[in-house]
């Protein structure tokens, strides 16, 4: 494929606000001794800086929920294994993947969406990674917001730039149902539905939800954020979504590691985003006709900016684009809008 | 977005000013509502005017031969062109301009038109707005896909084309922006034998790249 794909290198600063690298060393550093008892001097100087900065440091991941016990005389011993998204965790599992070469995590973030589309801006790399414990604004389609509980989901956004027209963009978001549909999939062993064009469904409640923006012009794509809230490890859903989400802990009965299905996720995103380059949207749009029971044959409701209606789905076009037939059998190309399946 | 695009003409060896430079300096004195500004570097004098949107639409500056490295102001701005210009025509009508002299920004998607940025906020401009560079205008949404369409140039929105929640093709003309100016001459001096004067005009200078520079 043309070069032009692959972002141009740029500086790798240090986001602000985002995670310290000497507490993601720090994490590192815990997780891969888990169960002996770290001497002080050692971490101080394996992360850099003092024994009052480990302190500091096993303090704050203490008040995120890290068991950390201390023993005054030989140093820190790691009780339980966190659940942290942490670079240093999360990377090695990821071998030479393009996907999350760069990951830039944050313990709290408004929306990771909003921060990739910034460093994307401003020349982030293809394949960047932004990643949230926990987001205070976490966003969704038209000014939706998206529950981000503190880490029991994976809040992710990706940055892509490839060489596709604006135009043929929008096939992006069925390959991040794919790879979202495949991951929740291989790691749960859960049967999961993808719904046009793009919401991960366990037993008809959303598991995954997927919102892309795009920063273009007329005939460049400059950038994708493909965004993702994957629902993990809570327990129980706030009250007005417990009809229409849940999670993979409420649908296992067992908590899951968000680790493991996020980097099955960048994994599959990776082939799926090769397969993309390789052949075409049109391939993209066949692995989503075989992974969904959305693309035909199924009675849904058609809500647009304009009204609603009910109609069976007809397969996607190569774009993918859904077709649905109306009752009155006029068949119509669906770009927008939403799908809700009629029972 | 300034400072990149095509830089056919200067920018490239010997010239102590490239097109991106003078690109960069354009936005920064455009930011600032600097009309003039002139400034001399390795021998060579750079004069940039903005453009009176109207007065100045005659654009037969005559090349005069000047000797570096004195600096001849050139000639004065059209003052010839007739004043008979008319008030700018009201908001909710197409324009009596042409759209040669209005920025049309079109879609780079087949999607639906949103005019806000959710169904209960207010739409992000409005017939009348003055907008930036980069200010968000609409977004357009093709299977979640979400694009906000940012201003490509600065100026005043003369019309909005289609309506909130209307589905719009590739290509199909969204907004009409006035930009404030429309025109900007850029002479330079140069010291170097063999060229005495360089004029031109960056015609597109409001969040593109200049047209031409020779």
């Amino acid at each position: 494929m043309p070069a032009r794909g692959r972002a141009k290198p740029s500086p790798t600063p240090m986001v602000p606000g985002s995670t310290d690298r000497k507490i993601d060393k720090l994490i590192h550093l815990m997780v891969k001794n888990a169960t002996v008892v770290v001497p002080g001097p050692k971490i101080a100087a394996e992360i850099g800086g003092t024994r009052a900065t480990v302190w500091k440091y096993i303090e704050k991941l203490r008040a995120l929920g890290v068991e950390i016990k201390g023993h005054p005389a030989s140093g820190y011993q790691l009780k339980k294994l966190p659940d942290i998204l942490a670079p240093s965790l999360v990377k090695p599992e990821l071998g030479d993947n393009q996907i999350g070469h760069r990951i830039v995590h944050y313990f709290r973030a408004d929306s990771t969406n909003s921060l990739a589309l910034e460093m994307a801006a401003q020349g982030a790399a293809h394949g960047t990674v932004v990643l949230a414990e926990e987001q205070t604004a976490g966003r969704g389609r038209l000014g939706r917001s998206w529950y981000s509980e503190k880490s029991s989901g994976i809040y992710v956004s990706v940055i892509l730039r490839p060489p596709l027209a604006p135009s043929a963009a929008p096939v992006l978001t069925l390959m991040a149902g794919v790879a979202a549909q495949h991951a929740v999939t291989t790691v749960t062993g859960l049967s999961a539905d993808i719904r046009w064009p793009n919401d991960v469904l366990v037993n008809g409640r959303k598991v995954c939800g997927i919102l892309t923006e795009i920063s273009a012009e007329l005939d460049r794509l400059h950038a994708a954020v493909l965004g993702f809230g994957i629902n993990v490890n809570h327990s129980k859903m706030p009250e007005e979504l417990k009809a229409i989400a849940t999670s993979l802990r409420i649908e296992t009965g067992k908590p899951c590691s968000r680790a493991q299905v996020l980097v099955a996720l960048l994994r599959e995103l990776e082939r799926q985003y090769q397969l993309l380059l390789e052949e075409d949207g049109a391939a993209i749009a066949e692995r989503w006709s075989s992974a969904s029971s959305f693309g035909e044959g199924k009675r849904v409701r058609v809500l647009t900016h304009t009204g609603e209606f009910q109609a069976t789905t007809a397969g996607l076009d190569p774009s993918g684009a859904l077709r649905v037939r109306r009752d009155d059998g006029r068949v119509e190309l669906l770009v927008a809008g939403e799908i809700v399946e009629v029972k | 977005m300034p400072g990149k695009g095509s830089s056919r003409g200067s920018g490239s060896s010997g010239s102590p000013w490239n097109v991106k430079e003078i690109c960069e300096l354009i936005d920064a004195l455009a930011e600032r509502q600097i009309s003039e500004f002139e400034m001399e570097k390795g021998g060579v004098r750079i004069r940039i005017k903005r453009g009176d949107a109207v007065a100045e639409s005659n654009s037969s500056h005559s090349t005069a031969s000047v000797l570096p490295p004195a600096w001849t102001p050139p000639p004065p701005a059209a003052d010839s062109v007739p004043a008979s210009v008319p008030a700018a025509p009201p908001a909710d009508t197409l324009p009596t301009e042409s759209t040669e002299d209005l920025h049309l920004i079109k879609s780079p998607i087949v999607g639906t038109f949103y005019s806000s940025p959710s169904p209960s906020a207010p739409p992000f401009v409005n017939v009348g707005d003055l907008v930036e560079v980069g200010q968000p205008l609409c977004i357009i949404e093709a299977m979640k896909l979400m694009n906000e369409i940012e201003s490509e140039a600065a100026g005043e929105i003369v019309r909005i084309y289609v309506e909130n929640g209307q589905p719009v093709e590739y290509g199909q003309t969204l907004f009409a922006i006035r930009p404030s100016y429309r025109k900007l001459t850029v002479w330079a001096v140069l010291a170097s034998p063999g060229v005495s004067l360089v004029e031109g005009e960056f015609r597109k200078v409001v969040g593109g790249a200049p047209e031409a520079v020779d």
